[in-house]
């Protein structure tokens, strides 16, 4: 017989803990959307059918200190900001919002990031970007009244913040966040 | 505030509704995820089942025939190391794992740590910080073969996933996931 494969340790344990901490226990789909590092799009399509994407707002900032931490630039470095919802019909489903340095994108890429209108995962596809995704933290998290106007709700909040690498530079910083009675029973 | 709104296309939605109708079958949320997740089902089985094992069932070099090499996009006769393994959790095989890796696209170092079978062609690539394209050729129902059915103890039809992992713009490791039609229906 083989040794232990750990492949995913890291992931379980922290699963484990956020469950632990919070006494809380979390679906299975919960599970996989928290700790998947494919795409959570394509996921969420083919449970519920047809999902659509609604960019809440995209605009290009400079970064400040927090900002640039996120990505690894300077502080004062362009990036695109984006935050978008994607819903089923008219049921919020997860809110994300994504940080990209200006000066790692080419042309192409920030053309379809400023239509406003294209999943990044698509995008990624599209331009056959090579990356890989390292997920940073999985946490629950107070609902800002922002969340608490789009979900309806003012319960607690699932999230998890990952990046995508691109040529061993961080391309994009992601934050992806759902109300904790979401996807609980499929 | 601006809101923009579009409906996610997605391929894959439509590959299993046909898989469904074309066999009278429904797949349950787990199979959907599964055949969905363009990467490998290792990390989401640890998350869902705990750690999972991964047992080697056999592992060498051959020489490319016409159809591998096709697939592969190598020239036929080209050395490929040819990767059949289980994982399994509690002496339960769940999933049977089928790897081609063209052996002149991996450096010695991922080359080694494949021929040691102890980790998951997952694991190793993202060790590595390979950066890949992650792409999902095919999902299906195939009969069971012999083996199959001595290796899942069960005649049940097999549904099979087949996925690509690229990088500098080749294939770097095909794999097909096959398990049982009645597995992973909770």
């Amino acid at each position: 017989m083989t040794d232990k494969n750990e492949a995913n340790k890291a992931l379980i344990d922290k699963i484990n803990e956020v469950e632990k901490e919070n006494n809380k226990t979390f679906s299975n789909t919960q599970k996989i959307l928290l700790t998947t590092d494919g795409s959570i799009t394509a996921i969420l399509d083919v449970l519920y059918g047809k999902i659509t994407l609604t960019t809440i707002d995209q605009h290009f900032e400079n970064a400040d200190e927090a900002h640039a931490k996120l990505v690894n630039v300077p502080i004062g470095e362009q990036i695109n900001f984006r935050e978008v919802i994607m819903h089923k019909d008219d049921k919020p489903l997860i809110y994300a919002i994504s940080h990209i340095p200006l000066s790692r994108c080419n042309d192409d890429i920030c053309s379809d990031l400023i239509r406003a209108d294209i999943p990044i995962g698509r995008i990624l596809k599209t331009h056959d970007i090579e990356s890989r995704r390292e997920i940073r933290n999985i946490y629950i998290e107070e609902p800002d009244d922002k969340l608490k106007e789009l979900f309806g709700t003012d319960e607690e909040m699932l999230a998890r913040d990952y990046v995508i690498i691109n040529c061993d530079e961080i391309l994009m910083w992601i934050k992806e966040v759902f109300p904790i009675s979401h996807f609980t029973e499929i | 505030m601006s809101a923009k709104c579009t409906a996610i296309k997605n391929e894959l939605r439509e590959m299993i509704a046909r898989l469904e109708q074309e066999h009278n079958i429904k797949l349950s949320t787990t199979q959907k995820i599964l055949l969905s997740i363009n990467g490998p089902v290792t990390p989401i089985l640890d998350v869902l089942y705990g750690e999972v094992r991964l047992f080697m069932l056999d592992q060498h070099f051959e020489n490319a025939d016409k159809d591998i090499a096709d697939l592969l996009g190598i020239d036929e006769g080209e050395e490929i190391l040819y990767r059949n393994s289980i994982v399994f959790k509690h002496s339960k095989p769940l999933i049977y794992v089928l790897s081609y890796i063209p052996k002149s696209r991996c450096s010695d170092r991922v080359i080694n740590k494949l021929l040691e079978g102890k980790t998951t062609t997952g694991r190793i690539m993202n060790e590595s910080g390979h950066e890949t394209i992650r792409i999902i050729n095919d999902i299906s129902l195939m009969k069971a073969t012999p083996i199959l059915t001595e290796l899942f103890k069960t005649t049940d039809d097999m549904l099979t996933r087949e996925y690509s992992m690229i990088h500098k713009g080749e294939i770097v490791i095909l794999t097909k996931d096959i398990y049982p039609l009645s597995y992973f229906k909770e």
